[in-house]
């Protein structure tokens, strides 16, 4: 019974099918109609003028594509020319490879991880996601895109604490890396840990776990870090 | 052929004195060719309902077709020097498949920009459903489907899908001339042919 109904929808589909690929077929008395009216020498006229403007832009290509040629011509025939195009060129591309290439200098505070951010304060299972709650500056909060590690700091004589990395929320250049700004403590699901590619055990998934974001003075969150 | 000379004698000489009797396409292409315009549209005249036909296979709009029809004559005129005549219908079957070409691009550019208007509505969109669903015996059902409705659910096919459906369906030809027209070999053509089908009928199931 299945197998009936299956072919009999496949057989209106391709009936549907049918009927609009006749749907779109022009009578021949409508073609007729258009070919002999009045206006095939408006239609005449106006292939003259595609032609002309085809032309024209054709010929304005040809003239550019004459003057490269004229250019090629004269690097291959004036080794002098073309060794100074070549010297040129190289020196554009080194130059361009030393601006790409060169490293975003990076802050001693990131490198360690412990002083980039001061921690904050009050205990991690008294705070909810309140941004009042600010602890100190940041200096300098510069957070690049490909700090992405997760590794556990020291303990700490002020607490025992352990924390990752600060991980970006956006990704800014260090051009623009900000000056100061505020760390905010906050409680997220760790369910949360998923998005920052941090390993999490799934039955756990909807407890909570402090969080540090970082906060610019834009009102933007620049990173977080999970503590345990 | 220099087409830049012939550019400039193309806008500049008036149309001339037609003959009693009309030369053989290859001759009037000789004659376009050493700058002659009365020829080319002699040539435009003699063969512009067969492009305007096969233009409307692929579009119904006057607009669109016309723009077909100036399109096609603008690039044979430009590839006039690629012509190699010869036999009787050489020059129709050129245009043909200038035309094709011609066609084609158009419908590539039309999935590029496709628009608002290709959404279907609701009268459309229950039509449709009743008549893939239902079992011949509604009203609805049993109404046609426009040439409007049927055009939106085309445009959503590829480029490729909708030629060969137009060339094989709408124009009514073989799959050996279709692969003429198109340069496509016969097998890809009949693989080309089943896939547009299996997509028209994937678009039409969204319906069921």
């Amino acid at each position: 019974m299945l197998g009936k109904t299956k072919l009999t929808r496949d057989e209106r589909l391709d009936e549907v099918c049918e009927e609009l690929l006749l749907a779109v077929k022009v009578s021949e008395d409508e073609m007729a109609a258009t070919a002999n009216s009045a206006d095939s020498n408006d239609l005449y006229e106006g292939l003259r003028l595609k032609i002309a403007d085809l032309g024209a832009r054709s010929a304005r290509r040809t003239s550019a594509y004459e003057r490269l040629r004229g250019f090629y011509t004269t690097m291959v025939e004036s080794p002098r020319a073309l060794a100074l195009a070549t010297a040129a060129a190289i020196l554009f591309l080194l130059a361009a490879s030393v601006v790409v290439l060169l490293p975003a200098p990076s802050s001693p505070e990131q490198s360690t991880g412990t002083q980039a951010i001061a921690p904050a304060s009050p205990p991690p299972n008294a705070i909810r996601a309140e941004s009042g709650e600010s602890t100190e500056s940041i200096k300098p909060a510069s957070v690049s895109a490909h700090r992405i590690s997760h590794r556990r700091r020291g303990l700490d004589s002020r607490s025992a604490e352990v924390a990752t990395d600060f991980l970006p929320l956006t990704f800014v250049d260090d051009s623009r890396a900000q000056q100061s700004g505020h760390v905010v403590r906050v409680q997220v699901l760790r369910s949360a840990l998923i998005a920052f590619g941090v390993p999490m055990n799934m039955e756990r998934a909807g407890e909570l776990i402090t969080a540090d974001v970082v906060v610019g003075e834009d009102g933007l969150a620049r990173a977080i870090r999970f503590v345990q | 052929m220099d087409q830049c000379t012939n550019i400039s004698g193309f806008a500049a000489v008036p149309v001339l004195e037609r003959v009693a009797q009309e030369p053989a396409d290859d001759a009037l292409v000789a004659a376009v060719r050493d700058g002659d315009e009365a020829a080319f549209e002699l040539l435009f005249e003699r063969h512009r309902r067969s492009v305007m036909r096969l233009a409307y296979r692929f579009f119904y709009r006057r607009d669109q077709v016309e723009d077909i029809v100036q399109e096609s004559f603008a690039s044979a005129y430009f590839a006039l020097g690629s012509y190699r005549g010869g036999q009787e219908k050489s020059f129709i079957a050129w245009l043909t498949r200038i035309t094709v070409r011609t066609c084609y691009d158009a419908l590539r550019r039309a999935k590029r920009t496709e628009s608002s208007l290709s959404e279907l509505d609701e009268n459309d969109t229950a039509l449709l459903s009743e008549k893939l669903r239902g079992n011949g015996s509604s009203e609805i059902e049993n109404a046609a489907i426009s040439r409007d409705l049927a055009s939106k659910l085309l445009d959503r096919l590829d480029p490729e899908d909708r030629l060969v459906l137009t060339l094989l369906n709408v124009a009514d030809l073989t799959v050996a001339e279709t692969a003429e027209l198109t340069g496509w070999s016969v097998s890809k053509v009949k693989m080309r042919t089943h896939r547009a089908r299996r997509a028209l009928q994937k678009v039409l199931h969204r319906f069921v």
